[in-house]
């Protein structure tokens, strides 16, 4: 018997708990667990914390008026404000829903894309800031720790050599640890749009080549 | 449109998301996941509906599109914890059951995309509406349902 006959022959589907869930269900009251929605949800609390963090850079600068802290934490602050700035035209451009008008294709690339856009520019945002977050933090910590103003306690070799190696590791640690996260939310995610795109968008061009 | 409304127009429809669901969920959970997903998705989509497309085309594309990109966990081909739904008024035990369950579990093993496909072709949708639903030329559509039914014979001849 083909595929059709056999399709035809089942009856129209039931589902009772489906059906209980429809006549239960509030649609207002409904949270999406779309990856898109978890991803503004997830880049507006970075936005929120970015501005929260940034004001208290501003606070620590003025509390520890030096030069050494103001090239540190002073580009770590300027490199913020930029992420916050581009953060807020990237969540405004993320979609909240699932497109009723788009074809398969074109939503899974979009969707794709987003995700891709917001995780590459956290990483490299990161990736900036880590070294001269840590080394601002390495300074102001050991000050503060030591009870010494900055010049003495940056005076000693072995504390230069110290923060030559931390800050490197810091920075590198974080950034894996960053990606590490990103893959651990998306990465499965990622992969299976990729796969799907793929599968359909390979066989297009081999059949646009051969026509 | 109120909400009830919008829900007795799902509630007539109510098959495809059934069918939907059944077809990609790796579980009961991951069932009424979705479910709820797809109907969230359509309500807000729905004022943006201005009747272009029937009301059950238009569900179609909005389930497929969530689905697809909605996060799930890894599938599981197992046809014996879905057939109930998807065929309650089957006898069981009989030949017509066992050809449901075994066509059902031969989708379900395929590639994510061409179950969609398949779906589509099965509900009477002609190869031009799969291509725009899913935005590939309706040359590829008949290629890929080709490739499709072959699979599907070879799963169920194999079964068989």
């Amino acid at each position: 018997m083909s595929t059709e006959s056999i399709w035809k022959q089942i009856p129209e589907p039931e589902d009772a708990d489906l059906s209980k869930l429809l006549n239960q269900i509030k649609l207002n009251d409904l949270q999406s667990r779309h990856p898109l929605e978890q991803l503004r949800k997830n880049f507006l609390m970075n936005i929120i914390w970015g501005i929260v963090i940034n004001s208290g850079y501003i606070v620590l600068l003025w509390a520890y008026p030096l030069w050494q802290l103001f090239i540190t934490i002073g580009l770590v602050f300027i490199a913020g404000l930029v992420a916050i700035v581009q953060g807020i035209g990237l969540y405004r451009s993320l979609h909240r829903s699932v497109s009723s008008k788009a074809p398969l294709l074109q939503e899974m690339k979009e969707q794709y894309a987003s995700i891709s856009k917001v995780i590459k520019q956290q990483e490299l945002y990161f990736l900036i800031i880590y070294p001269f977050a840590g080394a601002g933090g390495f300074m102001l910590g050991g000050m503060i720790g030591s009870g010494k103003s900055i010049e003495v306690f940056l005076s000693k070799p072995v504390i230069w050599i110290s923060m030559l190696i931390i800050v490197p590791l810091i920075a590198t640690g974080g950034h894996y640890l960053g990606k590490w996260l990103n893959k651990i939310a998306f990465g499965k995610h990622l992969s299976q749009l990729k796969e799907n795109i793929d599968a359909l968008e390979a066989e297009q061009q081999q059949i646009n080549e051969a026509s | 449109m109120s909400e009830a409304a919008f829900l007795e127009m799902v509630k007539a429809n109510q098959g495809i998301l059934y069918k939907l669901v059944g077809l990609y969920a790796a579980d009961q959970e991951e069932k009424k996941d979705l479910y709820q997903e797809i109907l969230l998705q359509a309500w807000r989509a729905w004022p943006a509906f201005r009747g272009e497309a029937k009301f059950s085309t238009w569900l179609y594309r909005i389930s497929l599109n969530t689905i697809l990109t909605q996060k799930r966990k890894p599938q599981r081909v197992d046809y014996k914890e879905s057939l109930e739904p998807f065929a309650p008024n089957v006898p069981h035990g009989s030949e017509q059951q066992m050809e449901v369950a075994r066509l059902r579990q031969a989708i379900r093993s395929l590639a994510e995309t061409d179950r969609a496909i398949i779906s589509l072709h099965l509900d009477g949708y002609e190869n031009g509406e799969i291509a725009a639903m899913i935005g590939i030329t309706t040359n590829h559509v008949g290629v890929k349902l080709h490739r499709i039914k072959q699979q599907l014979a070879d799963r169920l001849n194999q079964g068989a």
